[in-house]
C-alpha cells in the first residue's frame, strides 16, 4: 500500500520520550517500509531516532520553535526534515533559516485544518517554484488530513493528492478506502499522452483451459482491462490474446495496419494456440468485423465476430459459450 | 516571488496570480415561473475565472451541483447496496425523484429514459412524456433529461419530451458529432437548454459546439459540455486531462470551449468490477458497499478538481460526501 509509516508521538508532555520510542520500536519491528516520526518533541525525537536511523526515517517537524535542535538531529544522522509553519510567510521564513544553517533535505508542510486553504497553499508553493523559480519553496510537500470521519478523509485525500501533496498521510486503514486512493494516485501519475501498454501475449483469465474460449484484442492497456474485467465477468474460463499494436487500440490500430488478420494470425501461431484449445475459433472485437474473411483465410480459424463494446461480452458469451 | 521585507526577519511571499483573459459562460438551468417554466427555482452553473476553488485569483459565483440519476424503470444490474436506497420507489420514476430532492438533497434529477430502449422495453414517446410529466410535477428542482442511449430511437422520443415540457429550460442530453440536428431543433424550439458530448476529444468538442452555434446562437449560449468521464481506474486521468484543457481554453479566451461542464459520473462507475464486485471475489479490496460508495465519490472529487460544474451521480452517500466536499471547497479560502 503506502510508501510511509507513520509513528505519531504524544505530544510534549514530560514522559512522553520513552514512549514514543517504544512506539517507534514496534514499528521498526513490525514493518519494513520507511518511517515517518511524528513529533515536536526534540529529546522524543533524538530518543527515538536511533532505533529507526538505518531506515533514515522522514523527521517531522521542524518548527519556528525547535528548529535549531531539530535540524542538527537530521543534519546529524542525515534525515530528511519536514518543516511546518502556520502560514505561507512563516513557512519560507523558516525554510531559509534552516538553509542558512546549512541543511536542504526538506519537505514542506503549509498545514491547515481546511482543504480549501491547503490546496490554495500548495499550489502557491509548486507556482512559485516551477513559475518564479523561488528556491524557498522547491521542495517536496507533505499534508496531514484532518478530517475525522473516514469517508471524509478519503475526499480531502483524493483532493490533496491532486494538488500537488507528495508525503500523504492518512488515518484509515481500510482497504476499501485506501484501494480508491491508491488508484486515483496511478491515474494521476499516468501520462494520457502516452499510451499504456500490457505485455502482448495470452492470458488465462479463470481456470482456461483446452476447451475455453478464445478473445483476441490489442494491447491497449485501457482496450485490454475492460476486456479482461467483462472476460472474468462471463465467469467462463477464457483465454485473452493481447495482439502487439504498440499500445494502440482497436479502431486506431487497424486504421493503422497494427492489427490485421496476419497479425492475428501470427499471434496465434507464436502463442502455440493450436496446442492449447482443441477447437479452432476465435472471438474478434465487433469493431473489426471486416477483418473476419481474410482472418478465416489466413489462419484457418473460424473468426467470430464479438460484440462492438467490451460491455456487451457478458452477454454474448452466455449466449453463445453457455 | 519571496522578498524580505523591512523587519531583518521578516518575509512576505508574495502570492502569484494566473492572469486569466476570460470566464466559463454562465448558464441557467430550470425555468420558473416569470420565466416560462414550473421550477421551483433556477440553478446557474459555470461563470468561473479561474481554476476550480482558486477563491483567491478569481469569480467562483456559482458551486458545482449534483443531479441525482433516476430512471423510468427498475435497473435491473445495479448492486444490492445501491438498490437498496430506492426499493420503494423503483416503479415510480415521480416518486423516486421526489426522495431524492427531499431526502437526499439532490440539487438537479437527471431522468434517464432507459425503457425506451428499443431491446428493453421500447416504450413509446407517450409512455416518455406521460414519466416526465410527473416528475415536473413532483420536484421542483430544474431536470437534466436523458434519452436511452440508442441515437434513432431518442431521435423519435426527445422531440415529444422536449414539446411536453415547453419552456421548462430542461438539459438535454445528448448531442453528439454524428446525431445532434434533431435534438438542437427540439431545445431551440421548446427553449431548453443541451449537452454537447465529445468522445474525450477537445476538438470534437469544439467542432460540435461550432455545428450547434451554426444551427442557433442563441443555443450556443446554453450548452453544457460533456467531456465523456472515465471511471477511477478506467483511464480518468484522460478525462482528468481534456478536461484542464478544456478550462484553460475557455479562461484564455476562447468562447467555443467556454461552457460549464456535466459528467456522468454513476453511469461510469457502476459498471466497474471495483463497484460491484464482493469482497469474496476480490478479497484484496475491501467490503463492497463502503468500496463502491467511495470509488463513486473518489471519481466525482478528482473530476470537481479539473472544472467540473455538474456530477450526475447514483448513490445517496456518495452525493451526500461529495457536496459536504464542496461546501468546504467553496468557502472563500486564502493562501
Amino acid at each position: 500500500m503506502g510508501r510511509y509509516f507513520a509513528v505519531e508521538g504524544l505530544g510534549n508532555a514530560s514522559g512522553d520520550a520513552g514512549k514514543f520510542k517504544e512506539a517507534v520500536e514496534t514499528a521498526v519491528a513490525k514493518t519494513a517500509k520507511s518511517l515517518l516520526l511524528v513529533s515536536e518533541d526534540v529529546a522524543a525525537m533524538a530518543a527515538a531516532l536511533p532505533v529507526a536511523v538505518a531506515r533514515k526515517p522522514l523527521l517531522y517537524a521542524a518548527t519556528a520553535d525547535n528548529y535549531m535542535q531539530m535540524t542538527e538531529l537530521a543534519q546529524s544522522s542525515g534525515c530528511a526534515l519536514a518543516v511546518k509553519a502556520a502560514n505561507l510567510d512563516a513557512l519560507a521564513e523558516l525554510v531559509d533559516k534552516i538553509i542558512a544553517l546549512g541543511y536542504r533535505e526538506l519537505v514542506l508542510d503549509p498545514v491547515s485544518p481546511e482543504t480549501g486553504t491547503l490546496i490554495a497553499r500548495m499550489t502557491q508553493i509548486r507556482r512559485l517554484a516551477v513559475r518564479k523559480k523561488f528556491r524557498t519553496f522547491g521542495y517536496p510537500t507533505i499534508a496531514f488530513t484532518t478530517e475525522h470521519d473516514e469517508q471524509a478523509e478519503l475526499l480531502q485525500a483524493a483532493t490533496y493528492m491532486a494538488k500537488y501533496t507528495s508525503v500523504l498521510v492518512v488515518r484509515t486503514t481500510k482497504k476499501e478506502l485506501l484501494l480508491p486512493l491508491l488508484s486515483w494516485r496511478a491515474n494521476l501519475f499516468t501520462d494520457p499522452q502516452k499510451p499504456v501498454a500490457v505485455e502482448p501475449g495470452l492470458y488465462a483469465i479463470g481456470d482456461a483451459g483446452p476447451a475455453s474460449p478464445v478473445y483476441c484484442t490489442t494491447n491497449f492497456s485501457l482496450t485490454y482491462f475492460l476486456v479482461e474485467g467483462e472476460v472474468e465477468a462471463t465467469r467462463i474460463p477464457s483465454y485473452i490474446i493481447a495482439v502487439d499494436t504498440g499500445g494502440i487500440s482497436v479502431l486506431t490500430a487497424y486504421a493503422d495496419n497494427k492489427f490485421t488478420a496476419e497479425k492475428i494470425t501470427g499471434a496465434i501461431k507464436e502463442l502455440n494456440l493450436e496446442e492449447k484449445v482443441r477447437h479452432r475459433k476465435i472471438v474478434i472485437p465487433g469493431a473489426v468485423a471486416v477483418l473476419k474473411g481474410r482472418l478465416e483465410d489466413e489462419s484457418g480459424w473460424e473468426a467470430i465476430v464479438g460484440p462492438r463494446e467490451a460491455s456487451g461480452i457478458p452477454k454474448f458469451a452466455r449466449d453463445r459459450f453457455s | 516571488m519571496g522578498k524580505r521585507g523591512k523587519g531583518e526577519e521578516q518575509i512576505t511571499v508574495e502570492i502569484y496570480k494566473e492572469k486569466h483573459r476570460s470566464q466559463v459562460r454562465e448558464v441557467v438551468l430550470g425555468a420558473a415561473g416569470g420565466g416560462g417554466g414550473t421550477r421551483s427555482h433556477t440553478i446557474k452553473v459555470g461563470g468561473e475565472t479561474t481554476l476550480p476553488f482558486l477563491h483567491f485569483e478569481g469569480e467562483i459565483p456559482n458551486r458545482p451541483v449534483i443531479a441525482m440519476e433516476v430512471w423510468d424503470m427498475v435497473p435491473a444490474d445495479w448492486p444490492d447496496n445501491l438498490k437498496a436506497f430506492f426499493s420503494d420507489v423503483y416503479s415510480d420514476p415521480a416518486a423516486w425523484a421526489k426522495k431524492c430532492v427531499d431526502l437526499y438533497g439532490a440539487d438537479l434529477v437527471a431522468l434517464r429514459f432507459k425503457s425506451a430502449d428499443p431491446e428493453i422495453r421500447d416504450a413509446s414517446a407517450k409512455d416518455c412524456t406521460a414519466a416526465l410529466k410527473k416528475v415536473l410535477a413532483a420536484v421542483g428542482v430544474p431536470l437534466i433529461v436523458y434519452g436511452c442511449g440508442k441515437g434513432d430511437k431518442d431521435n423519435e422520443i426527445m422531440g415529444a419530451l422536449a414539446e411536453a415540457a415547453e419552456g421548462e429550460n430542461l438539459l438535454l442530453g445528448v448531442a453528439e458529432p454524428d446525431n445532434y440536428k434533431s435534438l438542437a431543433a427540439a431545445a431551440m424550439a421548446y427553449r431548453h437548454s443541451i449537452i454537447a458530448q465529445s468522445p474525450i476529444d477537445i476538438n470534437i468538442a469544439k467542432q460540435l459546439n461550432i455545428l450547434i452555434s451554426e444551427m442557433s446562437s442563441s443555443l450556443f449560449e446554453r450548452i453544457v459540455i460533456d467531456p465523456t468521464v472515465a471511471a477511477l481506474g478506467y483511464g480518468l486521468e484522460y478525462s482528468y486531462s481534456i478536461m484542464e484543457r478544456i478550462r484553460f481554453g475557455a479562461l484564455s479566451g476562447d468562447r467555443i470551449l467556454a461552457m460549464p461542464m456535466i459528467g456522468n459520473v454513476g453511469n461510469e462507475v457502476w459498471s466497474k468490477k471495483e463497484a460491484t464486485g464482493s469482497a469474496d471475489e476480490y478479497p484484496g479490496w475491501g467490503e463492497q458497499p463502503e468500496r463502491s460508495l467511495a470509488w463513486e465519490a473518489v471519481t466525482a472529487t478528482a473530476l470537481l478538481q479539473a472544472g467540473m460544474d455538474i456530477l450526475v451521480m447514483r448513490h445517496p452517500h456518495a452525493a451526500a460526501l461529495v457536496k459536504q466536499s464542496i461546501d468546504e471547497l467553496m468557502r472563500d479560502h486564502n493562501p
